[in-house]
């Protein structure tokens, strides 16, 4: 599972949801891998503005990952200001770290617990379970 | 769908179309029990078949269909999307990072949600239930649920189904400066149609609603025999695109399909009915009965009402009703 993926879930729990502790979930006994994937500088761009950059950085902490910025960065920010005119945009570091974080970082063994209500929920050969015990639906 | 795994299970059709036949007592008895145990119902008639059959399923599953991809190709760049009951994930394919598009696709089988996440790397799979959702409210652009939504066994838990897929569907329009600026987020939803005269289904207006569909799978022996060689059914492991006759049809082309309400179905096994007991014991197809609920006409549209959505555009293609959906104001 990718951390981008992180970005988009919460506690399946219907009470918890509405709880800004439930968000985001926290990760625990996390076994990471890297999955190397090709760099798409116009995907990043776009989904910038669709990041919970707090909630991100937070994310990318408690991993034990280098820290990101403290503020979103811009579309600019992606590109790599050497790249010359004319020329196909080349990625920044900035991009380039941020696609390693989000895209290539994989959760593959783990649990992932709710900061409202404690609940965990398996992380198994990179699969996260959020199926409810039938007393908590 | 590229990666097609070879199996040994090769799909036995039964091209018999039963009549229904309705019994008002059976079907009281059954909606009393969906209604008793919705969950533990659609546990026994839905999740553990599809946990079952999965692989075989999958491989059956690869063709995308038009509108579904029309809807998934129409996402601006920078779309999160949900694809809600993803199966295998044939859905993930249709658009990836090249069109600016990342989607997280949830399954209810874990065994569909392995396949849906290994083969489509771009994008993400989750196991999840429809009805507790881990995602939080108002955060997608778009969602897709298809051939989902006719799985729940009573009208309150499908009308909940709606509900959930409306609640993670962007409000208005949203997003930081510089954003383009979005609509609500909007969710193409599939469900079966009662109305299919034209499938060997033997569906129809005025027919029973509540059904029970089998999907039949034989395991063969090691050595087959000549006569099994022969037959033409194994065209199934792995359909080249020359095969037109799956990529429009919902399910199941060829399934028997019996009353909700029935208890059991004796698929007949013509194949094994020369074969020595012991070796057609072996070969003894599993049947294994999937619940539906098949839409009439409006129905689809009046689920999405009750739930507080609004219909964008709805129609019918191929067997099914299918919808647009946005949260109302
Ligand atoms: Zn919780």
């Amino acid at each position: 599972m990718k951390l981008l993926t992180l970005n988009f879930l919460t506690c399946a729990i219907k009470t918890c949801k509405s709880t800004p502790a439930s968000f985001p979930l926290h990760p625990r006994d996390a076994e990471l891998e890297i999955a190397e994937t090709d760099l798409n500088l116009a995907f990043l761009k776009s989904i910038l503005a669709r990041l919970l950059w707090p909630e991100l950085r937070t994310i990318c902490s408690e991993f034990g990952l280098p820290t990101l910025p403290e503020s979103r960065p811009e579309p600019a920010d992606l590109v790599d200001p050497d790249s010359s005119e004319g020329e196909e945009e080349s990625p920044s570091q900035t991009a380039r770290d941020l696609h390693r974080v989000l895209l290539e970082t994989c959760m593959r063994e783990g649990k992932l617990v709710c900061g409202n209500c404690g609940h965990e929920y398996a992380v198994k050969e990179g699969v996260a379970n959020f199926l409810l015990p039938a007393h908590l639906v | 769908m590229a990666k097609i795994r070879g199996s040994d299970h090769i799909e036995k059709e039964i091209v018999m179309a039963e009549q229904h036949t309705f019994d008002s007592s059976d079907e009281r008895r059954r909606e009393e029990e969906a209604e008793a145990a919705g969950p533990q119902y659609e546990e026994k008639n839905v999740h553990e078949v599809y946990e079952a059959i999965a692989e075989h399923f999958s491989r059956t599953r690869y063709k995308p269909w038009p509108i579904v991809e029309r809807f998934l190709l129409s996402q601006p760049p920078g779309s999160i999307g949900l694809d809600i009951g993803c199966g295998n994930g044939k859905y993930l394919s249709v658009v990836g990072r090249q069109q600016g598009v990342f989607i997280i696709g949830s399954d209810r089988s874990p065994s569909l949600t392995t396949i849906a996440s290994t083969s489509h790397q771009e994008h993400d799979a989750i196991v999840a239930d429809t009805l507790s959702l881990p995602h939080p409210a108002a955060s997608f652009d778009f969602a897709i649920c298809i051939a989902v939504i006719h799985h729940f066994s009573t009208r309150e838990r499908r009308v909940a189904a709606v509900g959930e897929v409306l609640g993670v569907l962007l409000r208005k329009p949203g997003g930081t400066e510089g954003e383009l600026e979005r609509g609500a987020g909007r969710a193409l939803i599939y469900v079966w149609a009662l109305e299919q005269k034209n499938s060997r289904r033997g569906w129809d207006e005025g027919g029973e609603q509540d059904v029970m569909v089998p999907w039949v799978l034989t395991t063969p022996k090691p050595a087959q025999s000549r006569k099994e060689k022969k037959k033409p059914r194994q065209q199934h492991g792995n359909r080249g695109v020359e095969d037109k006759s799956m990529e429009m049809t919902n399910e199941d082309v060829d399934a028997t399909v019996v009353d909700a309400s029935s208890q059991i179905v004796n698929p007949p096994d013509a194949s094994a009915d020369t074969e020595k007991p012991k070796e057609a014991e072996k070969n003894t197809p599993q049947t294994y009965l999937r619940y539906y609920h098949l839409y009439r006409q409006g129905e689809l549209e009046e689920d999405v009402v009750t739930a507080g959505g609004k219909v964008v555009e709805s129609g019918y293609e191929k067997d099914n009703w299918w919808a647009i959906i946005e949260p109302g104001v």
